[in-house]
Protein backbone atom coordinates (compact mmCIF):
# COMPACT_ATOMS: atom_id res chain seq x y z
CA UNK A 1 0.00 0.00 0.00
CA UNK A 2 1.00 3.61 -0.30
CA UNK A 3 2.11 5.94 2.45
CA UNK A 4 0.39 9.28 1.76
CA UNK A 5 -3.37 9.77 2.18
CA UNK A 6 -3.49 11.89 -1.00
CA UNK A 7 -1.83 9.08 -2.90
CA UNK A 8 -4.46 6.63 -1.60
CA UNK A 9 -7.23 9.00 -2.68
CA UNK A 10 -5.74 9.24 -6.17
CA UNK A 11 -5.34 5.45 -6.39
CA UNK A 12 -8.95 4.90 -5.24
CA UNK A 13 -10.19 7.43 -7.77
CA UNK A 14 -8.25 5.84 -10.64
CA UNK A 15 -9.60 2.43 -9.57
CA UNK A 16 -13.18 3.73 -9.61
CA UNK A 17 -12.70 5.64 -12.89
CA UNK A 18 -10.54 3.59 -15.27
CA UNK A 19 -8.93 5.72 -17.94
CA UNK A 20 -9.51 9.00 -16.10
CA UNK A 21 -7.23 11.75 -17.38
CA UNK A 22 -4.94 14.09 -15.49
CA UNK A 23 -7.11 17.23 -15.53
CA UNK A 24 -10.15 15.34 -14.23
CA UNK A 25 -8.14 13.89 -11.32
CA UNK A 26 -6.91 17.38 -10.36
CA UNK A 27 -10.40 18.88 -10.68
CA UNK A 28 -12.38 16.18 -8.91
CA UNK A 29 -9.99 15.59 -6.00
CA UNK A 30 -9.27 19.33 -5.70
CA UNK A 31 -5.51 18.90 -5.42
CA UNK A 32 -2.68 21.00 -6.86
CA UNK A 33 -1.50 19.75 -10.25
CA UNK A 34 2.12 19.56 -9.07
CA UNK A 35 1.02 17.37 -6.18
CA UNK A 36 -1.05 15.16 -8.47
CA UNK A 37 1.90 14.85 -10.85
CA UNK A 38 4.23 13.82 -8.02
CA UNK A 39 1.89 11.16 -6.63
CA UNK A 40 0.97 9.79 -10.07
CA UNK A 41 4.67 9.43 -10.88
CA UNK A 42 5.26 7.56 -7.61
CA UNK A 43 2.21 5.33 -8.17
CA UNK A 44 3.44 4.54 -11.70
CA UNK A 45 6.97 3.81 -10.40
CA UNK A 46 5.47 1.34 -7.87
CA UNK A 47 3.43 -0.26 -10.70
CA UNK A 48 0.16 0.57 -8.90
CA UNK A 49 -1.10 2.51 -11.91
CA UNK A 50 -0.37 2.47 -15.62
CA UNK A 51 -0.40 5.71 -17.63
CA UNK A 52 -1.63 5.45 -21.22
CA UNK A 53 -0.99 8.37 -23.60
CA UNK A 54 -3.57 8.65 -26.38
CA UNK A 55 -4.32 11.58 -28.68
CA UNK A 56 -2.44 14.11 -26.57
CA UNK A 57 -3.92 13.01 -23.25
CA UNK A 58 -2.64 10.75 -20.50
CA UNK A 59 -5.17 8.29 -19.11
CA UNK A 60 -4.57 6.37 -15.88
CA UNK A 61 -5.44 2.76 -15.09
CA UNK A 62 -4.93 0.28 -12.27
CA UNK A 63 -3.13 -3.01 -12.97
CA UNK A 64 -6.09 -5.16 -14.05
CA UNK A 65 -6.28 -3.66 -17.56
CA UNK A 66 -4.18 -5.10 -20.39
CA UNK A 67 -2.74 -3.00 -23.21
CA UNK A 68 -5.73 -3.50 -25.55
CA UNK A 69 -8.22 -2.64 -22.78
CA UNK A 70 -6.31 0.51 -21.83
CA UNK A 71 -6.32 1.75 -25.42
CA UNK A 72 -10.00 0.77 -25.86
CA UNK A 73 -11.17 2.49 -22.67
CA UNK A 74 -9.26 5.68 -23.56
CA UNK A 75 -11.25 5.81 -26.82
CA UNK A 76 -14.58 4.76 -25.24
CA UNK A 77 -14.46 7.69 -22.81
CA UNK A 78 -15.58 9.89 -25.70
CA UNK A 79 -19.35 10.25 -26.01
CA UNK A 80 -19.61 10.09 -29.80
CA UNK A 81 -17.08 7.23 -30.06
CA UNK A 82 -19.26 5.31 -27.58
CA UNK A 83 -22.37 5.93 -29.66
CA UNK A 84 -20.60 4.77 -32.82
CA UNK A 85 -19.20 1.63 -31.13
CA UNK A 86 -22.63 0.75 -29.65
CA UNK A 87 -24.42 1.10 -32.98
CA UNK A 88 -21.81 -1.06 -34.74
CA UNK A 89 -21.90 -3.78 -32.05
CA UNK A 90 -25.72 -3.90 -32.25
CA UNK A 91 -26.02 -3.78 -36.06
CA UNK A 92 -22.87 -5.40 -37.44
CA UNK A 93 -22.08 -5.86 -40.24
CA UNK A 94 -23.11 -2.33 -41.16
CA UNK A 95 -21.99 0.63 -43.30
CA UNK A 96 -20.73 4.15 -42.49
CA UNK A 97 -23.86 5.66 -44.08
CA UNK A 98 -26.18 3.56 -41.90
CA UNK A 99 -24.25 4.46 -38.73
CA UNK A 100 -24.16 8.20 -39.55
CA UNK A 101 -27.91 8.13 -40.32
CA UNK A 102 -28.78 6.23 -37.15
CA UNK A 103 -26.83 8.69 -34.97
CA UNK A 104 -27.69 11.82 -36.95
CA UNK A 105 -24.03 12.85 -37.18
CA UNK A 106 -22.03 14.31 -40.06
CA UNK A 107 -19.88 11.97 -42.10
CA UNK A 108 -16.74 13.86 -41.04
CA UNK A 109 -17.60 13.33 -37.35
CA UNK A 110 -18.10 9.62 -38.01
CA UNK A 111 -14.85 9.20 -39.97
CA UNK A 112 -12.87 10.96 -37.23
CA UNK A 113 -14.19 8.59 -34.55
CA UNK A 114 -13.99 5.49 -36.78
CA UNK A 115 -10.30 6.19 -37.22
CA UNK A 116 -9.76 6.14 -33.45
CA UNK A 117 -12.02 3.10 -32.94
CA UNK A 118 -10.20 1.16 -35.69
CA UNK A 119 -6.86 2.19 -34.16
CA UNK A 120 -7.98 0.66 -30.87
CA UNK A 121 -9.22 -2.50 -32.65
CA UNK A 122 -12.78 -1.83 -31.45
CA UNK A 123 -14.08 -1.60 -35.02
CA UNK A 124 -12.86 -3.18 -38.25
CA UNK A 125 -13.21 -1.37 -41.59
CA UNK A 126 -13.21 -3.65 -44.60
CA UNK A 127 -13.21 -2.38 -48.19
CA UNK A 128 -14.73 -4.52 -50.94
CA UNK A 129 -13.71 -4.41 -54.62
CA UNK A 130 -16.22 -1.65 -55.39
CA UNK A 131 -14.72 0.51 -52.61
CA UNK A 132 -17.71 0.02 -50.28
CA UNK A 133 -16.88 -0.06 -46.58
CA UNK A 134 -18.23 -2.67 -44.15
CA UNK A 135 -17.97 -2.06 -40.42
CA UNK A 136 -17.75 -4.91 -37.93
CA UNK A 137 -16.91 -5.23 -34.23
CA UNK A 138 -14.03 -7.70 -33.70
CA UNK A 139 -14.64 -8.01 -29.92
CA UNK A 140 -18.35 -7.31 -29.31
CA UNK A 141 -18.53 -8.86 -25.82
CA UNK A 142 -15.45 -7.06 -24.49
CA UNK A 143 -16.55 -3.83 -26.16
CA UNK A 144 -19.90 -3.93 -24.32
CA UNK A 145 -18.14 -4.75 -21.03
CA UNK A 146 -15.77 -1.78 -21.41
CA UNK A 147 -18.64 0.52 -22.47
CA UNK A 148 -20.37 -0.25 -19.15
CA UNK A 149 -17.20 0.46 -17.22
CA UNK A 150 -16.69 4.12 -18.14
CA UNK A 151 -18.74 7.29 -18.52
CA UNK A 152 -17.52 10.46 -20.26
CA UNK A 153 -16.87 13.55 -18.10
CA UNK A 154 -19.02 16.66 -18.58
CA UNK A 155 -16.25 18.73 -20.29
CA UNK A 156 -15.57 15.80 -22.65
CA UNK A 157 -19.28 15.59 -23.50
CA UNK A 158 -19.37 19.32 -24.25
CA UNK A 159 -16.36 19.12 -26.58
CA UNK A 160 -17.91 16.14 -28.40
CA UNK A 161 -21.24 17.94 -28.85
CA UNK A 162 -19.44 21.07 -30.05
CA UNK A 163 -17.66 18.94 -32.66
CA UNK A 164 -20.99 17.45 -33.79
CA UNK A 165 -22.37 20.96 -34.16
CA UNK A 166 -19.42 22.38 -36.11
CA UNK A 167 -19.19 19.28 -38.34
CA UNK A 168 -22.86 19.63 -39.24
CA UNK A 169 -22.56 23.29 -40.38
CA UNK B 1 -27.93 64.17 -21.05
CA UNK B 2 -25.71 62.75 -18.38
CA UNK B 3 -22.11 63.94 -18.61
CA UNK B 4 -21.02 60.78 -16.74
CA UNK B 5 -19.86 58.93 -19.89
CA UNK B 6 -20.60 55.88 -22.02
CA UNK B 7 -22.75 54.06 -19.47
CA UNK B 8 -25.32 56.86 -19.54
CA UNK B 9 -28.70 55.78 -18.23
CA UNK B 10 -27.59 52.25 -17.32
CA UNK B 11 -27.39 51.06 -13.73
CA UNK B 12 -23.64 50.30 -13.28
CA UNK B 13 -24.39 47.39 -10.90
CA UNK B 14 -26.70 45.76 -13.44
CA UNK B 15 -24.16 46.34 -16.22
CA UNK B 16 -21.40 44.80 -14.09
CA UNK B 17 -23.64 41.79 -13.38
CA UNK B 18 -24.39 41.30 -17.08
CA UNK B 19 -20.68 41.53 -17.98
CA UNK B 20 -19.70 38.96 -15.32
CA UNK B 21 -22.47 36.68 -16.61
CA UNK B 22 -21.24 37.17 -20.19
CA UNK B 23 -17.69 36.14 -19.21
CA UNK B 24 -18.96 33.11 -17.26
CA UNK B 25 -20.94 31.87 -20.26
CA UNK B 26 -18.51 32.81 -23.04
CA UNK B 27 -15.13 31.74 -21.62
CA UNK B 28 -16.07 28.06 -21.08
CA UNK B 29 -17.53 27.68 -24.58
CA UNK B 30 -14.44 29.39 -26.06
CA UNK B 31 -12.36 26.87 -24.07
CA UNK B 32 -14.45 23.98 -25.42
CA UNK B 33 -13.91 25.32 -28.96
CA UNK B 34 -10.14 25.55 -28.39
CA UNK B 35 -9.99 21.91 -27.20
CA UNK B 36 -12.10 20.81 -30.19
CA UNK B 37 -9.73 22.69 -32.56
CA UNK B 38 -6.67 21.03 -31.00
CA UNK B 39 -8.35 17.64 -31.61
CA UNK B 40 -9.66 18.25 -35.10
CA UNK B 41 -7.11 20.69 -36.56
CA UNK B 42 -9.21 22.05 -39.40
CA UNK B 43 -9.99 25.53 -40.65
CA UNK B 44 -13.67 25.60 -39.61
CA UNK B 45 -12.76 24.79 -36.01
CA UNK B 46 -10.05 27.45 -36.00
CA UNK B 47 -12.42 30.13 -37.32
CA UNK B 48 -15.26 29.28 -34.89
CA UNK B 49 -12.75 29.28 -32.02
CA UNK B 50 -11.40 32.69 -33.08
CA UNK B 51 -14.98 34.04 -33.35
CA UNK B 52 -15.70 32.92 -29.77
CA UNK B 53 -12.48 34.52 -28.50
CA UNK B 54 -13.39 37.72 -30.39
CA UNK B 55 -16.65 37.62 -28.42
CA UNK B 56 -14.60 37.34 -25.21
CA UNK B 57 -12.54 40.35 -26.39
CA UNK B 58 -15.76 42.28 -27.02
CA UNK B 59 -16.80 41.69 -23.40
CA UNK B 60 -13.31 42.83 -22.39
CA UNK B 61 -13.79 46.10 -24.29
CA UNK B 62 -17.16 46.65 -22.59
CA UNK B 63 -15.63 45.98 -19.16
CA UNK B 64 -12.69 48.27 -20.03
CA UNK B 65 -15.17 51.04 -20.84
CA UNK B 66 -16.97 50.60 -17.50
CA UNK B 67 -13.67 50.80 -15.62
CA UNK B 68 -12.45 53.77 -17.69
CA UNK B 69 -9.56 51.86 -19.30
CA UNK B 70 -11.04 52.06 -22.80
CA UNK B 71 -11.84 55.68 -23.72
CA UNK B 72 -15.49 56.39 -24.58
CA UNK B 73 -14.45 57.71 -27.97
CA UNK B 74 -13.17 54.32 -29.17
CA UNK B 75 -15.39 51.78 -27.43
CA UNK B 76 -18.23 51.89 -29.98
CA UNK B 77 -15.79 51.52 -32.86
CA UNK B 78 -13.90 48.70 -31.09
CA UNK B 79 -17.08 46.78 -30.20
CA UNK B 80 -18.68 47.09 -33.60
CA UNK B 81 -15.34 46.32 -35.26
CA UNK B 82 -15.35 43.08 -33.26
CA UNK B 83 -18.96 42.44 -34.39
CA UNK B 84 -17.79 42.59 -37.99
CA UNK B 85 -14.82 40.33 -37.15
CA UNK B 86 -17.07 37.73 -35.47
CA UNK B 87 -19.51 37.71 -38.40
CA UNK B 88 -16.66 37.41 -40.92
CA UNK B 89 -15.06 34.53 -38.99
CA UNK B 90 -18.39 32.66 -38.90
CA UNK B 91 -18.91 33.18 -42.63
CA UNK B 92 -15.37 31.87 -43.17
CA UNK B 93 -16.12 28.81 -40.98
CA UNK B 94 -19.23 28.00 -43.04
CA UNK B 95 -17.34 28.36 -46.33
CA UNK B 96 -14.46 26.18 -45.05
CA UNK B 97 -16.95 23.52 -43.83
CA UNK B 98 -18.35 23.23 -47.35
CA UNK B 99 -14.85 22.77 -48.79
CA UNK B 100 -14.32 19.86 -46.39
CA UNK B 101 -17.65 18.22 -47.28
CA UNK B 102 -16.70 18.28 -50.95
CA UNK B 103 -14.04 15.66 -50.38
CA UNK B 104 -15.00 12.13 -51.38
CA UNK B 105 -16.24 10.05 -48.44
CA UNK B 106 -15.92 6.38 -47.56
CA UNK B 107 -12.23 6.34 -48.42
CA UNK B 108 -9.44 5.95 -45.94
CA UNK B 109 -6.73 8.59 -45.85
Amino acid sequence: MTDAPTRDRILDHVQANPGIHFNAIVRRLDIASGQAQYHLRRLAADDDIHPESRHGRTHYFTGEFDTWERHAVAVLRRETARDVASVIVSNEPTTPTAVADELGIARSTLEYHLEHLADADLVRKDHDDAGRVTLTAPHPGDTLRLLDLVTPTLPDRLVDRFERLVDSI
Amino acid sequence: MDPGGGTTGTDPTLLGFVLVLAVLVTLPIAGVAAVAYVRRRNTSYLLVTLALFALVARIGVAAGTVFGIVPDAVHHLAEHGLDVTIAALLVGAVVAARDIDQRPTGEQK
